[in-house]
């Protein structure tokens, strides 16, 4: 039996945590992995420097493609290439090439799924994932998206939208617009059968109007894809999911002394920020580097390296400026510090970049420093979005999702020692807001046990002022701290200075339950006890302190677990306070800011600990003071 | 004091023998639905040494009797002298001891520091307070319990310790509210003669106030017969049951006798006043 009473809570919080821990984590976690299986932020987005270009000509063998050739697509410029007639494998098992030149240009493209009937009339097709800015290809043809938008907006009132031409369908949202029933023509112009819900500009892409394919294709939305013309029977629609620039080398003179550089026109590249220039195999830093001040003058700044090409930026609403500023004109360097000629605005900055793409229409590369006679320039590119970051499946999402909202139960115990590998300083967290609690608990105490002993003694003062207390709990504390600080800040102290703000304002949770608490134990003694002391002549203060005060302990005790519990609570919420900078409470609201679940949970279950340890305190002191009631 | 045995309070009425002397006393309690008359006209002269019983049909305020001598009430109307004054100067003086139906025994103290409390108020010293403690729980059979607390004790027990708590600071009345009426009859046997013995020993005058008849016979040497509504004293019974009293006593025939002569005392007085 003895065993048992000991072992039955641990059961039962073990019950709970699988009856409503497991479930509830699996529910909220799964859902959430689906969610995030489909949002493409969240997919894995890899960039891996290519390999440098070589000689095509001797080099007929490309490892590199060796993992990779059974789930992607090989193009030659924007001809894809099949991949069971270009590669094969030697004695060696080396995937050979053999259709390929030194003017070969190959990108590699993993293939996304897609939906739809190639029955020679279906023109529409899904993808699960959202690749609107990938190539498709159609029998091995780059295809060219591309479609015309109307002048008019929907408004919810017009109904006519103009175009430059009828050939082609129509789309809208993500469907293909029926003629005659959704549309009918008129020349040029297309009215609609009910006016078009209102759209607005900030609603990019374009989706929301109606849109002409003028082009082989065109996006519907994300993963809708309208053909111009239904491709034939038996047709190969691929569309590409990731694509890897073939390295590109750039054009000029490696001499020692030249800066300049170019290359053919973007192909496959999406923007030019995209693209990053190698030297040798040495990336270049495409981001730059921000200048700082430097001795305390605005014009002089500290330079990260001794060559950089300069550059001055600037937001105006939202759009990124950038000017270049060149030596003696607009600075000049002496020893590693850069002065400028002229001040900079509030809103400029400097930064320093190994390179500048001048302008892709020149397809202009300068670089800060020239090259090494015989290195080579080259540039490339390689991105993919092949698949949700998380996994394959909703349940792989959903173990490695990195944030769990509601962690497996078991999942918070195996991260503890990495918490607290990672966050030594939680320990003096802890011993602070035990503290900020013991401090607090004492502050109710005091409070609490005095206003019983006066509310016993003095009947009239508790009929003033018991309606008080019960008062003061009924405002909301979140709402009384602020108030209080600004207030103790008026006698200069403050969270950091002093643990008294958080001595009262957990004392304010605690001296409630304390002092209903008393006042009931200091009433609940029994009347004989008080006859019995009348019978010996007793005095007031005789009756109070060796029979009412004993009297009240069981009551006293149990009103103290629950002040302890209550300081513990004040201590956080004081601690949240945003002057304050320790204790748990700071901690949990770092992490609640940061959006750190993980750490969030287990700071959780430190604090639930914390309570149970106080709580469980006060039982022993009780057990110290009060040995006689070991019966109960 | 004296060991003279007073044959009838009415007729024997010298001040300085009757150590509680109750003349014309009225209690009535006011209530929401009219005053509780909890006892009226009551007259009763006890002298000093003497061991009397209150018996009587619940609410015959044998109880509100005792606890008007212990100034733990206050009388309507009357005259009340406890120790030749006021019940609440004689309180104030500590003129007597009171043990109630429950130990009522302060459970956070030991049986020891229960037996020492009077004397703490009293302000005695430490060291001859449990001297004194120490020698009534041995008086009482309880020197091995001394650190117990109260609930480690039987109910008999925890009765002898109240006892000996009213008895420690040598009180020189003894008021009992019906001590053993919680209690098993064996044991309630044994503390019988227990207090016998202890008012043998200590000759103070002992109002004892009881249901059992046999119990009034047995212990007093007067038995005060109470009637209800209105509360009053109807009849003293002389018990001249020779001393010591033991388990012969018990089975003696003029135990029977007056045994059933209570109990016929008792018959009248409920007839009269039903």
């Amino acid at each position: 039996m003895r065993f048992l009473r000991k072992v039955l809570p641990v059961f039962v919080a073990l019950a709970f945590i699988f009856v409503i821990g497991y479930p509830t984590a699996l529910l909220i976690g799964l859902n959430k992995a689906q969610s995030d299986m489909k949002d493409r932020s969240r997919w894995e987005q890899r960039s891996v420097m290519p390999l440098a270009p070589m000689d095509l000509g001797n080099a007929d063998q490309l490892p590199f493609l060796q993992s990779i050739h059974n789930t992607g697509l090989l193009v030659n410029g924007n001809q894809p290439l099949s991949l069971s007639a270009i590669l094969g494998k030697d004695a060696e098992q080396k995937v050979v090439y053999t259709n390929l030149n030194a003017d070969s240009n190959v990108s590699l493209l993993t293939p996304a799924p897609l939906e739809g009937e190639v029955d020679g009339q279906n023109r529409v097709f899904h993808t699960d994932r959202a690749f609107s800015d990938h190539p498709l290809y159609l029998n091995g043809r780059l295809l060219n998206p591309h479609f015309e938008k109307p002048e008019e907006k929907p408004d919810g009132v017009i109904i006519e939208f103009n175009f430059s031409s009828s050939d082609g369908v129509f789309i809208l949202n993500g469907k293909l617009l029926v003629e005659g029933e959704d549309y009918h023509l008129d020349d040029t112009t297309l009215v609609t059968a009910e006016p078009l819900p209102l759209w607005t500009s900030g609603q990019e892409p374009d989706w929301g109007r109606p849109l002409r394919v003028s082009g082989d294709y065109a996006w519907a939305d994300n993963q809708t894809i309208v053909l111009r013309d239904p491709p034939p029977v038996g047709a190969r629609l691929e569309l590409a999911a990731s694509f890897v620039a073939w390295a590109e080398q750039l054009s000029g003179s490696v001499d020692g002394s030249n800066r300049t550089f170019h290359f053919a026109q973007p192909r496959l590249v999406t923007t030019d920020r995209d693209r990053v220039v190698y030297v040798n195999e040495q990336p270049l830093n495409n981001s730059g580097t921000r200048l700082r001040n430097v001795n305390d003058n605005e014009l002089q700044f500290g330079l990260p390296k001794p060559e950089g090409i300069i550059v001055m930026e600037e937001r105006i609403e939202r759009v990124l400026h950038q000017t270049q500023l060149f030596p003696d004109d607009d600075y000049t360097i002496e020893e590693n510090t850069l002065t400028l000629v002229n001040a900079l605005d509030k809103n400029q900055s400097l930064r320093q970049y190994d390179y500048l793409i001048l302008d892709s229409e020149f397809s202009r590369i300068v670089l800060a420093k020239a090259p090494e006679p015989g290195s080579v320039v080259w540039t490339g590119h390689y991105k993919v979005y092949d698949r949700p970051g998380c996994g394959l499946t909703v349940f792989e999402c959903f173990v490695t999702l990195p944030q769990h909202p509601v962690p497996l139960p078991h999942w918070i115990i195996t991260s503890l020692p990495d918490f607290f590998i990672n966050n030594a300083s939680v320990f003096g967290q802890i011993a602070y807001t035990t503290f900020g609690s013991f401090a607090a608990l004492v502050m109710g105490g005091v409070v609490g046990l005095l206003l019983a002993s006066l509310f016993v003694l003095i009947r009239p003062l508790e009929r003033a002022f018991l309606p008080w207390v019960v008062a003061s709990q009924t405002v909301p504390i979140i709402a009384l701290v602020p108030v209080l600080m600004l207030i103790l800040s008026q006698f200069g102290i403050t969270l950091q200075s002093s643990i008294l703000p958080t001595a009262i304002i957990g004392g304010y949770l605690s001296f409630f339950p304390i002092t209903i608490g008393t006042v009931k134990g200091l009433r609940s003694v029994d009347p004989l006890s008080i006859d019995l002391m009348h019978s010996y002549a007793a005095n007031k203060w005789q009756i109070f302190f060796k029979v009412r005060f004993y009297a009240a302990l069981p009551f006293m005790f149990a009103s103290f677990k629950v002040g302890a519990a209550a300081a513990l609570v004040g201590a956080l919420i004081s601690e949240t306070e945003t002057s304050n900078s320790s204790g748990l409470g700071y901690e949990i609201l770092g992490r609640v800011q940061a959006g750190n679940v993980a750490d969030l949970w287990i700071l959780f279950l430190i604090s639930v600990l914390m309570g149970i340890m106080f709580v469980s305190a006060v039982g022993w002191v009780e057990r110290l003071l009060a040995p006689w009631m070991r019966k109960v | 004091m004296t060991d003279e045995v007073v044959k009838d309070v009415e007729q024997v009425a010298e001040p300085a023998n009757s150590i509680i002397s109750v003349r014309n006393v009225n209690k009535i309690f006011p209530g929401k639905e009219g005053d509780v008359i909890a006892l009226s006209g009551s007259n009763l002269k006890i002298a000093s040494g003497e061991f009397v019983s209150l018996i009587g049909p619940s609410g015959c305020g044998k109880t509100t009797l005792l606890r008007l001598i212990a100034d733990l009430e206050k009388i309507t109307s009357g005259e009340l002298l406890v120790n030749h004054k006021s019940p609440e100067r004689a309180r104030l003086d500590r003129d007597y001891g009171y043990v109630f139906q429950a130990p009522v025994l302060y459970e956070w103290r030991t049986v020891l520091k229960n037996v020492e409390l009077p004397l703490e108020i009293m302000g005695t010293s430490a060291s001859k307070r449990k001297q004194t403690a120490s020698r009534l729980l041995e008086m009482v059979g309880l020197e091995q319990f001394k650190e117990h607390y109260p609930w480690q004790l039987s109910g008999g027990m925890q009765q002898r310790v109240s006892i000996a708590r009213a008895l420690s600071f040598s009180p020189s009345i003894l008021l009992m509210d019906e001590p053993f009426g919680a209690l098993d009859e064996i044991t309630r046997e044994q503390m019988q003669q227990e207090v016998l013995r202890l008012w043998r020993e200590t000759q103070t005058t002992t109002v004892f106030v009881t249901h059992s008849i046999s119990e009034a016979v047995f212990l007093s040497t007067h038995v005060v017969m109470m009637s209800a509504r209105p509360g009053r004293i109807t009849e003293i019974i002389d018990i001249d049951l020779p001393q010591p009293r033991n388990v012969e006593t018990r089975e003696s025939e003029r135990f029977y006798e007056l045994v059933t002569e209570v109990r016929e005392a008792l018959r009248r007085s409920e007839q009269a006043s039903g």
